[in-house]
């Protein structure tokens, strides 16, 4: 059976986007700098007018026969995934994205003011982030950081395309995959979250 | 009857949603459902003629995702073969009323260039693969659950080529009334009326009562027939099953007033069965639909938005163009497409509404040069662009690749422009600029201009061009020559505005050959708009015509002028220009005791520019360069180096010295010298990667140090980096990836140039790269940031 997907659709006025996390994202250390937290509050005003957080996502059991996974949808071999879940489960996998608004607001400052567009891509990736925590803690109700995604350790990247097929993706939320395996739009995630309510 | 003339005198029925009975009888959708079609046919079929009994008038063919990006040529042909045999058995079996089969087409799944992978041709070749195998069977092709404008167009240019087929579209919107890529109704309605399609609307995504709120729009705007197809409402869970929660009767209910509100098409999507349709046609079976009235809107539109040409004057910015501007000229030329960008924002910046773009240019391939331009300036702004040509290949190039409805500039009232431009402007869509002149040339009554003009609109009606995308240039002349010139221009304005067509002119050429332009070209077009001008192409950079635009004009015809006063204003405003003194130029920057150096090294761009030309007054301009910017950069680049200065503030500096170093090379030229260093530069982004902001950041720093910087862009062949190195005899090329999936394809081109082009060495950086893995491809230098590519360029051109 298709497992039921859901979709979250979410104000971007809502995201909490933390200054220290842009100026991280920008290649920067932390800096009290006036100048530059200013520039990345614009910065964030801008980006949160153009993106669309959008996000859809499942609950699926996981059942591991030594290291390799069984999510229903498909089978991967991953260590690292093993110790994350430690062992037989429920998970949640979502897909989100922010929306090509932020692909389209980097390219304009690209070719015409590079350090903008630094800035704005660190916004966009702290955007994403933020979302990926709100999802987390809001929807699923467990800890901020606590997601896996292909990719990471021994988990294949392979599982993505996958992800986007079972979640329906393209139609539900917008996001694709190239045949390189990068998402487009680029600010988006895809992750497994440990259900917190384990039957 | 055919559906296109059922659709003239009563509402059509479609059927419900698919996936949903699929579920209900226990089939695993899973990823390709369109193989059902092979492997249960009788499930297709009893589907099919569910909704046939529940009396549907349209079955649309189980083949939303049967596409070549799914499945391979020889399966395709199969599914679509077997979903038309499941639709026609299913009809014959239903009997009764005429029906008929649509072939249904949803999204191809992918994210269309720039911001993903699939080129636009790729995408209008995956569909026409589609429509080949489907037209003799179909009745009409629905194209629908579209979210992406540039999809869309490509799904109906496929339709129109392949096919006589009817072609109806629907797209999905959201709770904000748009698509997922941002296009709103209204530059829908532009795009899929200018395309000429034969129905259009919604479907999907929002419930019944939603979308009724979104057909109002639709129904103000639109002259086309409007299709609907809500879903049942908002899913939930309920005991493991999928619910919605509308009821049949209540979306029954909302589609009488869908009906009300225009719409003559009436299906259902997501959630709804043949329950759900029966109780629609048993609603409205007997109602006749409203009425569809012709809509006198003239719309271009972008892939975001459209620009109505109505109540308030449209600016159409004139900057993207060659003639008379060398700096244009030259980034033609030497393929800059920086340049034309930053002239293209910062138009819109100043409240251009359209941008115009014409390469015309003797010495480039204007076709080619023309797509890459408007392909480029669409991945930048959302402003719609208006493709300036006179050749019709680069007219059609430009029309093609363009992602909404553009202007077109222009036509003539040459039977030779006519029948060149009006063929491309009804298949494409488009709003046609037509210039008041023919064979005999430019009339000089105002009465000679709007003849032409109304020869022009009938020509294009024979075309199936309506008269409201027609947008009449009674041409500007200069009144320096000829007083009565202003007059001549403005009296046919008002003809034509009368006629309820609108109208543009360069407003600039009135002041030619005189004193204080801005000044005269801001008068002639304040009193332009009081004849009823709807727009002008024109400097958006000019404060004092903008104004006229934005402030001091309260709405067309408010103060319509006398005849007297048209024949007063050419020799007046002459006179008032001649006495009008020299007026202060730009606004002082005030830079206190602050050093060029300083200046760039805090990014401060405006002074730096300041500072430099006060600097140019007594002092070499290649001075300027070594002992006070190069410096500056070389401050910024150890303090990056050491950590103490970050990327943004980098680049910060790196803007302002490139804005100096502009001004300095200004100077330069004027004196028949350059300062550009010989060493050419490839800098891209390799095949498989769309990334390049890491790519643009390493650019503009090998700029700041002289090199001259060949950038390809992103997602670019190897062979095209081949080509590129030979052909410019390149000794150097800097390749960029951010993802481990794409080092493969720069190992590929490493390869390729040390096989074909082994005097280019290597240099690679990028997120995923390091020294080992650069080494590890075969890489001749490794950067591990921007600053980093530039020690690698001196490095490697001080051997």
């Amino acid at each position: 059976m298709t497992p039921l997907v859901n979709i979250i659709n979410l104000d971007a006025g809502k995201l909490c986007v933390p200054t220290s996390d842009i100026i991280r994202y920008s290649g920067c250390k932390q800096t009290k700098d006036e100048k530059l937290c200013a520039l990345c509050d614009e910065a964030l005003t801008e980006l949160k007018e153009a993106i669309t957080p959008r996000a859809v996502f499942a609950e699926v059991p996981v059942k591991f026969t030594e290291d390799t996974a069984d999510f229903g949808f498909g089978k991967y071999k991953s260590r690292s995934l093993r110790t994350f879940l430690g062992g037989d489960c429920t998970a949640y996998i979502f897909a989100a994205t922010v929306g090509v608004g932020a692909d389209r607001l980097i390219a304009r400052y690209s070719p015409i003011l590079p350090s903008r567009a630094v800035i704005t891509d660190g916004c966009a990736t702290a955007a994403i982030e933020c979302f990926c925590d709100y999802i987390c803690t809001e929807v699923f109700k467990t800890q901020a950081q606590a997601r896996f995604s292909p990719g990471y350790g021994d988990l294949p990247l392979e599982m993505q395309k996958d992800i986007l097929s079972l979640l329906n993706a393209n139609l539900n939320i917008g996001l694709s995959m190239t045949d390189s395996y990068l998402l487009t739009p680029t600010k988006s995630v895809t992750a497994i979250v440990k259900s917190p309510c384990q039957s | 009857m055919n559906i296109k003339e059922k659709l003239k005198s009563s509402l059509v029925f479609f059927d419900g949603a698919m996936g949903t009975e699929l579920q209900k009888r226990g089939l695993k959708t899973g990823e390709l459902p369109e193989r059902l079609n092979i492997t249960h046919p009788e499930v297709i079929e009893e589907i099919h003629l569910s909704y046939l009994l529940a009396g549907c008038d349209v079955i649309s063919t189980n083949t939303f995702g049967a596409n070549p990006l799914k499945f391979s040529e020889s399966e395709l042909e199969e599914v679509i073969s077997a979903a038309f045999d499941c639709a026609e058995k299913a009809i014959k079996k239903a009997g009764g009323k005429e029906r008929y089969v649509a072939l249904d087409m949803g999204p191809l799944g992918r994210l269309l260039k720039p911001f993903g992978d699939l080129p636009f041709e790729e995408a209008v070749e995956a569909f026409s693969k589609v429509v080949k195998l489907a037209k003799d069977k179909a009745d009409l092709i629905l194209i629908e659950t579209m979210n992406d404008a540039y999809e869309t167009k490509a799904a109906v240019l496929a339709a129109k080529e392949n096919s006589d087929l009817p072609i109806f579209v629907t797209n999905v919107y959201d709770e904000k009334e748009k698509l997922m890529t941002g296009a709103d109704a209204l530059s829908m309605i532009a795009l899929l009326e200018g395309l000429s399609v034969d129905a259009l609307g919604m479907n999907c995504s929002l419930g019944p009562h939603k979308m009724n709120e979104i057909l109002e729009t639709f129904s103000k705007y639109s002259s086309t027939p409007l299709m609907i197809s809500p879903n049942a409402g908002l899913p939930r869970s309920e005991a493991g099953q999928v619910v919605y929660d509308v009821s049949a009767e209540e979306f029954a209910k909302e589609m009488v007033r869908s009906a009300q509100l225009g719409a003559r098409i009436i299906g259902g999507c997501c959630g709804t069965s043949p329950e759900y349709i029966k109780a629609v046609v048993s609603a409205l079976e007997s109602t006749k639909p409203v009425e569809i009235t012709k809509k006198n809107h003239c719309l271009v539109s972008s892939y975001t938005h459209a620009v109505e040409f109505a109540d308030t004057p449209v600016i159409i910015g004139e900057r993207i163009n060659p003639t008379g501007k060398k700096k244009v000229k030259e980034a033609l030329r030497e393929g800059d497409m920086a340049f034309i960008l930053r002239e293209g924002v910062s138009q819109v910046q100043k409240g251009a509404q359209i941008l115009d773009v014409n390469c015309g240019l003797p010495e480039i391939d204007e076709a080619k040069v023309m797509k890459q331009v408007i392909e480029a300036l669409q991945s930048v702004t959302d402003a719609p662009l208006q493709i300036d040509t006179s050749d019709p290949i680069a007219l059609e190039n430009a029309l093609r690749a363009y992602n909404g409805k553009p202007m077109i500039n222009s036509v003539n009232g040459k039977k030779e422009s006519m029948e060149a431009v009006f063929p491309l402007a009804k298949k494409y869509g488009g709003v046609v600029v037509a210039l008041t002149l023919d064979e005999k040339g430019i009339p000089e009554t105002a009465e000679g201009r709007v003849e032409i003009a109304k020869r022009i609109i009938k020509t294009a009606e024979s075309f199936g061009i309506d008269k409201k995308n027609i947008v009449v240039d009674t041409l500007t002349m200069a009144i320096s020559a000829d007083e009565n010139a202003a007059r001549v221009t403005l009296d046919a304005i008002k003809a034509i505005t009368d006629m309820g067509v609108r109208t543009v002119l360069g407003v600039s050429n009135v002041s030619f050959g005189l004193p204080h332009r801005d000044f005269v070209n801001s008068e002639f077009f304040a009193l332009a708009l009081r004849c009823g001008l709807s727009s002008a192409i024109m400097n958006p950079h000019s404060e004092l015509m903008v104004n006229v635009c934005r402030k001091d004009f309260a709405g067309f015809g408010v103060n319509p002028v006398s005849a007297e006063e048209l024949s007063a204003f050419a020799p007046q405003i002459i006179k008032e220009a001649m006495a009008l003194n020299e007026d202060a130029s730009a606004p002082v920057i005030n830079t206190g005791s602050l050093t060029l150096k300083d200046a760039v090294i805090s990014g401060l761009t405006e002074e730096s520019i300041t500072l430099t030309k006060t600097l140019l007054e007594d002092t070499a301009p290649l001075d300027i360069i070594n002992n006070h910017i190069v410096p500056a950069l070389n401050t910024v680049g150890a303090g990056f180096e050491s950590g103490k200065i970050y990327l943004p503030q980098l680049l910060m500096s790196a803007e302002s010295a490139k804005a100096c170093a502009d001004v300095v090379k200004e100077k330069l030229s004027a004196l028949g010298e350059s300062s550009d260093k010989k060493e050419k530069i490839i800098v891209a982004t390799v095949k498989g990667d769309i990334h390049d902001i890491g790519k643009n950041i390493v650019k503009i720093l090998l700029q700041n140090y002289g090199y001259k910087v060949i950038d390809l862009g992103k997602d670019v062949k190897e062979e095209t980096i081949l080509e590129t190195a030979q052909k410019e005899d390149v000794t150097l090329v800097a390749l960029s990836a951010l993802m481990t999936t794409t080092v493969p394809s720069m190992e590929k081109t490493i390869k390729l140039l040390r096989e074909k082009c082994p005097q280019a060495k290597v240099a690679v950086g990028g997120a995923v790269l390091s020294q080992e893995y650069a080494d590890m491809i075969g890489a001749d230098y490794y950067a591990k940031d921007a600053m980093g590519a530039v020690r690698v360029a001196e490095k490697h051109f001080s051997k």
